[in-house]
């Protein structure tokens, strides 16, 4: 098979738009992935992020956007709804913090969430204080 | 300089614990004071490269999206511990510690780089920098004309390190890297796991070793610049360092091995082909079986090194099994994976009613190299790395009482240090555009209400 068939990049053959499958989301995949030049819809199987073969049209609707998307000339594409959201910037993505204000060995660490009444510039008050 | 006549007449380690005194490490000068380095990096690789450079002392101005930074700020050990603030605008979100251990020393400038007066920002601070460091996609920057062929017209001297994936030319240029991929792809995957017998899964590092590692070497690659520049020609330079290429050049002897016989290596996992016995042991017992920590409560397990032919039979008999030197007496009767898969068994089993520290201390009893694995909690409490100044605890001016890792290297006279671990998103935006680009408080502030910082 091809390297162009089995890669994480799709590039579509209708629009020639390069799609990125980005391995955090697509490594094991099976489903159907939108190309975000021409919205046509591929089904998609990867299997230790190599893909079975060459894209296949089907039907929308998708399930999942490429992580990251070029024109044929290095365009990128960026449009929400085109492209995924980088997994790590998104805000759903953080968890919920265990607070804390002492470290392991009893002392002061700014280890949970602050006001900005807390604050002196960029720097917590209790420390900026001194206290 | 002389040497005085009191460390003249030292022991070799009383000169080393003097000259590298940690205590008075942050009393001395800087090597690379006078060096000014942009990091506009993100995740590890790129960052890694910067924090050493700023851990030697220079002054490393690292420029992130502002308000919420890069991502890695936001990437940490499932999500719990964080320290705050985040950004002065967003002080109820904290850095996660992913962030940790890549940006200490670092001044922190927040610029929005799809805003004109940023793209000038950054030509400003590049006119006046020695060194910039970037691993965004290959060739984001230059499009957004703030690379390396940019800069060089405004300032020649300046060494402009890449670091990506796969390189910014040839076919496989196109594609995003991650740690793990690029060991993937360069082949540390396919050597590194469970032997067949033992399930055969590769098993990745769980720290991103092959970010830390291209940091270094891209570290490395710009303190050459700067003796060539400074030394010889005058100029800068543009470098590019690819993590898959990085992944490759530590595969010690199995690329060559392939080359001239056509064996694919294989995965071995605790066992080690070149030497046997040279591995690490599972132990039957806890060395915390109270402990509250479910962390604390696993066995333990233990390495062990005893691949020359004394060595083996000493180990032989220490586990009663005097028939297994007699059946192997040579390393090379024994450093096979058939040899192997027989006798590190017939070790666990000796192991499986004892602790990590119990099998250690049979081991050492009866001359032979062995050494407990330690978990993070018994390698903080070791005195020799706080000594050392490899761990310490960082009286941290943002977050307080933090434990971090010093540099790992000693220089006598220069020595490299940790001065606080990191800062929030443009903690610094006042002190770099007032110092570099002679900005007032007001015009500062219409930046910031305009969120170009």
């Amino acid at each position: 098979m091809p390297f162009k068939d089995a890669s994480l990049i799709l590039q579509c053959p209708k629009c020639d738009v390069i799609n990125y499958l980005d391995p955090f989301t697509f490594w094991n995949f099976k489903g159907k992935v939108k190309c975000a030049g021409c919205d046509v819809v591929y089904e998609v199987a990867l299997t230790n992020g190599i893909r079975a073969g060459a894209p296949k049209e089907t039907k929308g609707p998708h399930d999942r956007c490429p992580g990251f998307a070029q024109t044929k000339d290095w365009k990128p594409i960026t449009t929400p709804g085109k492209v995924a959201a980088a997994p790590q910037a998104r805000e759903d993505f953080q968890g919920k913090p265990i607070p804390i204000s002492k470290s392991i060995r009893g002392k002061v660490v700014s280890g949970k969430p602050l006001t900005a009444a807390d604050l002196v510039g960029s720097v917590p008050k209790m420390f900026y204080n001194g206290n | 300089m002389a040497i005085d006549k009191s460390l003249k007449d030292m022991t070799f380690e009383d000169y080393c614990r003097t000259v590298f005194n940690t205590k008075k490490r942050y009393d001395k000068p800087e090597v690379l004071k006078g060096i000014r380095a942009i990091s506009t990096t993100q995740y590890i690789l790129g960052p890694s490269c910067a924090a050493y450079l700023a851990e030697l002392g220079a002054e490393t101005i690292k420029v992130e999206l502002p308000k919420r930074g890069e991502p890695m700020r936001h990437t940490t050990p499932f999500n719990e511990p964080f320290l705050y603030p985040l950004s002065r605008w967003m002080p109820e979100k904290g850095t996660g510690l992913g962030f940790f251990g890549a940006n200490p020393n670092e001044y922190f400038l927040s610029l929005d780089f799809h805003k004109p007066e940023a793209i000038q920002i950054m030509k400003r601070l590049a006119a006046k920098s020695d060194v910039a460091c970037e691993n965004y996609r290959a060739g984001t920057f230059d499009r957004w004309g703030i690379g390396y062929r940019q800069f060089k017209d405004l300032n020649p001297r300046m060494i402009y390190q890449w670091m990506g994936g796969f390189g910014g030319w040839g076919p496989g240029r196109n594609r995003a890297s991650y740690d793990i991929l690029g060991q993937a792809q360069g082949g540390c995957f396919s050597i590194t796991g469970w032997h067949k017998e033992y399930g055969g899964m590769p098993s990745k590092q769980t720290i991103w070793i092959m970010d830390y590692w291209g940091g270094a070497i891209s570290a490395f690659n710009v303190l050459a610049c700067l003796y060539w520049r400074d030394n010889v020609s005058g100029k800068g330079n543009f470098l590019e360092y690819s993590q898959v290429h990085g992944a490759q050049r530590h595969l010690t002897d199995f690329i060559s091995l392939y080359g001239k016989t056509g064996i694919v290596p294989q995965r071995f996992g605790n066992f080690e082909p070149l030497l046997c016995v040279h591995g690490i042991l599972k132990c039957g017992k806890s060395s915390y079986p109270n402990s509250k920590n479910p962390q604390e409560q696993e066995v333990g397990y233990c390495l062990v090194s005893a691949y020359k032919d004394e060595d083996f039979q000493k180990l032989c008999k220490m586990i009663n099994r005097a028939d297994l030197a007699k059946k192997y007496p040579t390393h090379a009767d024994r450093v096979g994976a058939d040899a192997q898969s027989a006798i590190y068994p017939e070790l666990e089993k000796f192991a499986a009613d004892k602790t990590k520290e119990e099998f250690d201390k049979a081991c050492k009893a009866n001359g032979i190299l062995s050494q407990p694995v330690w978990n993070s909690k018994e390698v903080a409490a070791n005195e020799h790395w706080h000594m050392r100044g490899t761990l310490q605890w960082l009286d941290d001016p943002t977050f307080g009482d933090v434990l971090t890792q010093g540099p790992a290297y000693q220089l006598s006279d220069t020595p490299a240090r940790v001065r606080w671990a990191f800062k929030p998103v443009g903690a610094d935006n006042e002190y770099i555009l007032s110092k570099l680009c002679g900005y007032s408080g007001s015009k500062i502030a219409d930046l910031e209400q305009k969120e170009i910082i």
